[in-house]
């Protein structure tokens, strides 16, 4: 059973055997294809500042 | 929702778009690949937070857009025969066929059910045992694992009632195609982020090194879109040729081993017709030898059909990004949701749809 923000399915965990209870999965008609990486998740938000530190690294004489 | 709406947020999307701005020279074309990724560009009106610089091309990843003529023919065919349920995807409904489109069938009585997995296909085939039930599987690599599913349960039940319309198509040979066509505009590519999560990445870097273009496996949120679009200009203004991976929150290097294992087992290999573009070689899937008994199109007698495409609808270059949707003198006239010409005005993530429904009133304003 997958609860997408309130709303939930019943889903086929057949292809993520690795999928824990309180997991997020990425689904696609009736299937998760990913268990999301909770880690990786928060790189997005934080590659900018990553990004502005390495230019001032560079920037550094 | 978690890891949605933090995708959306606005100030994190302007320094992105302003981070964008700084790391651009020069012009550069980008196509993102997928139908889902347009519809966030063009809803969020991602291109016009851009530099002037940057072109986003729309692609050919909307399965219901790139489902030929004689596909959606066959279906209406198959659909028509007494005793037949054929199961669907909701948007494929309205893409319209040579004289009719499935919507007209259910309409004229046929027994056409919108379905929202394969599995529910399979439910009503358990559920009316005298009657045949054929699912239309189309899409690309990420709904192909859930239809091979279908399949081989079918199989393993000896379900005897129950077919596929098989109609899928491969993204790497849609890519080739488009960067080895004369008109190609295409500088840099996103590729589609949920594709790559059930097949990986391996396979984009011979592209990326044979037509030395930079290939961002990029998501689908706002933020994901700006991310692989910066990833893509600071490889293009740096001269590089790299595959990249955006999407690691759900991508792995190797993809999904069980959905590919699967898949590699119920379907093979095959040219495929690509509405508007026409025939790629080894560009889709159809059955294999050992699941050939789930063919629709044998067991209807339509496989040997074909069909011509309406001369007017230029969703072939739309679907190659040599074309804006609203360079179509048909578009929002002749061509509209309600009377589409071509399926791009139809699906969700059919470019022409989208350019419909967030930009119609817009588009002469801004001059685009």
């Amino acid at each position: 059973m997958v609860n997408f923000g309130g709303v939930q399915k019943q889903i086929s965990l057949a292809f993520v055997p690795e999928a824990n209870v309180d997991d997020y999965v990425m689904v696609h008609v009736g299937f998760a294809l990913s268990v999301v990486d909770e880690k990786e998740a928060l790189t997005v938000l934080d590659y900018l500042r990553q990004m502005g530190e390495l230019d001032q690294l560079e920037e550094t004489p | 929702m978690k890891y949605v709406d933090e995708y959306r947020d606005r100030g994190a999307a302007e320094q992105y778009a302003r981070a964008i701005r700084d790391a651009t020279t020069r012009p550069w074309a980008i196509m993102e690949v997928c139908g889902g990724q347009t519809h966030t560009i063009v809803k969020y009106a991602i291109d016009e937070l851009l530099s002037d610089k940057i072109t986003l091309l729309h692609g050919p990843g909307c399965p219901v857009c790139v489902t030929p003529l004689e596909l959606i023919d066959k279906a209406t065919q198959i659909a028509a025969q007494p005793n037949v349920i054929f199961c669907s995807y909701g948007d494929m409904l309205r893409v319209p066929g040579s004289s009719c489109d499935l919507l007209s069938v259910k309409a004229q009585g046929g027994d056409v059910r919108i379905v929202y997995s394969p599995l529910n296909a399979l439910e009503i085939a358990r559920a009316n045992p005298a009657r045949q039930v054929v699912f239309f599987a189309v899409g690309f690599e990420t709904t192909a694992p859930a239809n091979a599913m279908a399949v081989y349960q079918a199989r393993n039940e000896g379900l005897k009632n129950f077919s596929v319309l098989v109609s899928h198509v491969l993204v790497p040979p849609a890519i080739e195609a488009i960067l080895s066509a004369p008109d190609n505009r295409t500088q840099g590519f996103l590729a589609a982020g949920h594709v790559c999560t059930v097949m990986g990445i391996e396979e984009y870097r011979p592209i990326a090194a044979k037509y030395h273009v930079p290939i961002v496996v990029t998501g689908f949120e706002p933020l994901d879109l700006l991310q692989g679009i910066l990833m893509c200009v600071r490889q293009l203004e740096s001269g590089r040729a790299e595959v990249e991976n955006q999407y690691v929150r759900s991508v792995r290097e190797h993809g999904n081993a069980p959905a590919q294992d699967l898949m590699r087992r119920v379907f093979r290999v095959i040219p495929r017709k690509w509405r508007g573009v026409g025939e790629i070689p080894k560009s889709g899937f159809g059955l294999s030898e050992e699941f050939a008994e789930f063919d629709a199109e044998q067991r209807f007698g339509v496989a040997e059909y074909s069909a011509e495409e309406d001369a007017e609808c230029i969703s072939g270059a739309v679907l190659r990004g040599v074309k804006k949707p609203q360079e179509c003198p048909a578009f929002g006239v002749r061509c509209a949701p309600e009377n589409p010409l071509g399926a791009t005005m139809v699906s969700n993530e059919g470019a022409c749809a989208a350019y419909y429904q967030y930009r119609r009133h817009a588009s002469k304003a801004v001059g685009s």
